[in-house]
């Protein structure tokens, strides 16, 4: 309660009292003189009733902070590259995914959210010796990262990039083709969030990582897949994840 | 102001000088009608009056139904009869999504904009006859479709649903064992060598899938002014992309296909970064002295210190100058919030049929039968427990209060969809004609059961129809589709009747011929709610 109280109420006839005037002025008590509680002391109990807080009063970014990042280049991963076979965890981080903000207080909430465009290859590899079919990993999620540098894997951001391609590996039986590409049919959209309450001041960020599996196949492949070609040839099979435009955004919530 | 103190403490024989008399009193006037800022307010306050403006919400939203029919009646194939519907032209030139536009006035901002359709890609038929469903794009089509957000009538580029070049062309992820040989000839038939070569295929730029729900948004920083948002849309159309070829007796034909937008919004979120001062001021008014004026009551107290002092004990909202107020003064920017993350240990499955657009109190009340009705989506492992479901009570078991604060509610999910299939006793996986929708709910306090949100109604297809294409291959290909979906519940001028227990997401199978169950399969998802100050 800061209610500037009255020390001396000024009466006609009296003797001026000097220490009660001194106190309506300044005064080293609480609630009392007109300038010492002007110094820091005023709070909400000296606004008017009708007293609305305004856009204008509202500091810059103090209350709502907003950031954003983007990229437009399309990037290709490839599993030759992108994926490691001693390390079966290997995330790569995908440029444009990624939201930084610093905080400079501990806000109620952080709202990260982000879009990203995926078309992906990736092979389903049918043996037609034994009828058995078989694909590899491809994976993405999400992290945060906190100030002190602590990774969290955002788990219900986890989603499997669609298998988009299909090989008959060459065997008894055989037809004008053998691969069939259905990229373009399955180039989608990720739009996630995540929410982060209270969380400390500092530098935080969300980004996107890639998990694709290793794999070395040499399989039979018509090389002009879509037309009927009379000789087969070995070749490398590798999954393709191609990232078109990205974009991130957080806002954070005093 | 800066801080302010007395220049001097009156004593008792001291003789009253009009100077210092005056120097009393106006450093706290003109404190107070210069604008008073951050030093003069304690940082400990808690400025909980007055309406906060630290975001302004613009909203519209469309709703148009694609016209399923219900499982009473049978279900036909989706079809843009609802003249609320909205069908792209094909000629890759933007478009506004019909109604999908908002022109307000703003102070130097930044716009969080989020947009949200379900598009359908029509042209499904069904063959009553042999119970097989077909699709224009069965063999090799995409959907083609690229949405964007506009902001003064200029495409926001990082914002749009596919690649920067439109007419890129991917390459087959192979590597020639031996790239030399003569055979190896790339797609337009010139040979390969020398030196290493890859197979180019199709561009594929823009979103593919013949039925889902989108998503897409930015920030956007703008300048005080008029400013008109959009979602707009475009189909590519070139002849790489629409050469569907399809033989016939006359050779390939470039067949007539449309994709066609149903419900669909847009919201924006005007954040004030640096806004004008909107007032003019305002002053207090006090009695000064010259020399032989008198001293009494009135001067000096009522018209003088008294004046100042009420001043200060009711600030006028003029008063104050621009950004006084910081985060140690300020009430919060968010009234209520909650996030269930939703990781079910296994894949959830469920075969309830969709009941009808607007059958939005139809729920299931078991996880599979078929039950006619809504499903909530859970783990597998309760479809009733709070803890097992993506609902907002699993995390957040009090009510969001609807009923007492003008507030803007602002609800997102996303489901990873894994799959639909078809589960007759001979499956079909290459029928394309069967479907899955998703849709947001939510339940009153007081009342029975939850209500779907028709605007919120989204569809997804079963669309990796591959084995028809391979001689050989399995044909139970999940679609792994990321389904979005988004919602905005406008209190700022009218309250409801009673809070709200909970929101949740909810999914059933749909559109699958009659003999021809349908199951729709999920996993991870979250669901999100902000409940905004207005």
């Amino acid at each position: 309660m800061s209610t500037i109280n009255k020390s001396l109420a000024y009466t006609d006839g009296d003797t001026l009292d000097t220490d009660g005037h001194n106190k309506n002025i300044f005064s080293t008590d609480l609630n009392e003189g007109i300038m010492s509680v002007s110094n820091g002391g005023l709070d909400d109990t000296n606004l008017a009733s009708d007293f609305t807080v305004k856009a204008q009063h509202v500091a810059p970014e103090a209350a709502v902070r907003v950031r954003a990042d983007w990229k437009m280049e399309t990037l290709d991963f490839n599993t030759d590259s992108a994926s490691s076979n001693s390390d079966n965890i290997s995330y790569v981080p995908v440029a444009g995914t990624a939201a930084r903000i610093y905080l400079p207080y501990s806000p109620s909430l952080v709202w990260w959210q982000w879009s990203m465009f995926v078309t992906p290859w990736r092979w389903n590899i049918y043996d037609t010796n034994d009828s058995s079919t078989r694909d590899r990993d491809i994976v993405v999620v999400a992290y945060h990262v906190d100030p002190a540098g602590t990774e969290t894997r955002l788990s219900h951001t986890r989603r499997v990039v669609p298998i988009s391609a299909a090989l008959s590996e060459y065997g008894t039986v055989y037809g004008t083709s053998n691969v069939k590409a259905r990229q373009a049919r399955n180039s989608l959209l990720y739009d996630q969030a995540h929410l982060l309450g209270q969380p400390s001041a500092g530098w935080h960020e969300v980004q996107v990582r890639l998990y694709m599996e290793y794999y070395n196949d040499a399989e039979n492949v018509v090389p002009n897949g879509a037309e009927a070609w009379p000789a087969v040839y070995q070749a490398y099979l590798h999954d393709r994840v191609s990232f078109g435009i990205c974009n991130s955004r957080v806002m954070s919530l005093l | 102001m800066s801080y302010i103190f007395p220049k001097r403490r009156l004593r008792g024989r001291d003789i009253l000088d009009p100077v210092e008399l005056n120097q009393d009193v106006v450093p706290a006037a003109e404190n107070y009608s210069g604008r008073l800022n951050p030093h003069n307010f304690d940082a400990d306050g808690s400025y909980t009056r007055g309406t906060e403006a630290y975001i302004i919400p613009h909203y519209v939203e469309q709703e148009a139904n694609p016209r399923f029919g219900t499982p009473d009646t049978s279900w036909i194939m989706p079809n843009s009869a609802d003249t609320r519907s909205f069908t792209l032209a094909t000629d890759i030139e933007w478009q506004l999504v019909d109604s999908m536009t908002r022109t307000f006035t703003t102070n130097q901002s930044v716009l969080w904009i989020t947009g949200w359709l379900t598009y359908i890609w029509l042209e499904y038929s069904y063959n009553s006859s042999t119970s097989v469903g077909t699709h224009v794009g069965y063999e090799k089509g995409s959907a083609r479709v690229q949405f964007a957000i506009r902001v003064d009538g200029r495409i926001i580029e990082h914002t749009i649903t596919g690649k920067n070049d439109n007419f890129l062309q991917s390459y087959m992820p192979i590597q020639w064992d031996d790239e030399k040989v003569t055979a190896a000839v790339l797609e337009d038939g010139e040979n390969a060598f020398p030196g290493p070569s890859t197979i180019r295929v199709p561009p594929a730029a823009a979103l593919g899938p013949p039925a889902m729900p989108v998503r897409l948004g930015c920030a956007v920083p703008v300048q005080p002014g008029s400013h008109t948002v959009e979602l707009v849309c475009r189909r590519l159309g070139s002849e790489n992309y629409r050469a569907l070829n399809w033989p016939t007796s006359s050779g390939f034909t470039v067949l007539d296909d449309y994709v066609t937008v149903f419900n669909r919004k847009l919201l924006v979120l005007d954040i004030p970064t640096n806004p004008a001062v909107a007032s003019s001021g305002t002053a207090v008014d006090i009695r000064t002295f010259d020399a032989e004026d008198a001293i009494n009551a009135t001067s000096l107290g009522t018209n003088c210190v008294d004046k100042l002092r009420d001043a200060h004990n009711a600030i006028d909202t003029d008063a104050m100058g621009r950004g006084v107020l910081n985060n140690n003064h300020l009430p919060s920017a968010i009234y209520d919030y909650c996030q269930v993350e939703f990781a079910p240990g296994s894949i959830v499955s469920t075969n309830n049929q969709y009941p009808g657009f607007n059958e939005g109190t139809t729920i299931a009340s078991a996880t599979s039968g078929p039950d006619i009705g809504w499903t909530i989506v859970h783990d597998g492992v309760s479809m009733t427990a709070a803890a097992n479901l993506l609902r907002s009570d699993a995390t957040h078991a009090a009510a969001f209060d609807a009923t007492t604060k003008k507030s803007f509610f602002v609800v997102q999910a996303n489901v990873r969809f894994i799959n639909l299939e078809r589960t007759s006793s001979s499956p079909q996986h290459d029928d394309p004609s069967s479907f899955g929708t998703f849709a947001l709910g939510y339940q009153l306090s007081g009342s029975a059961a939850p209500v779907i949100i028709e605007s919120t109604i989204c569809f997804v297809s079963h669309h990796q129809t591959l084995s028809g294409l391979t001689n050989v291959a399995g044909g139970d290909i999940p679609e792994n589709i990321d389904v979005p979906l988004f919602w905005c519940l406008d209190l700022t001028e009218t309250l409801l009747s009673a809070n709200i227990d909970y929101f949740g997401v909810y999914t059933a199978v749909a559109g699958h011929p009659s003999g021809h169950e349908a199951e729709i399969h999920w996993k991870h998802g979250h669901l999100m709610v902000l409940k905004l100050p207005a």
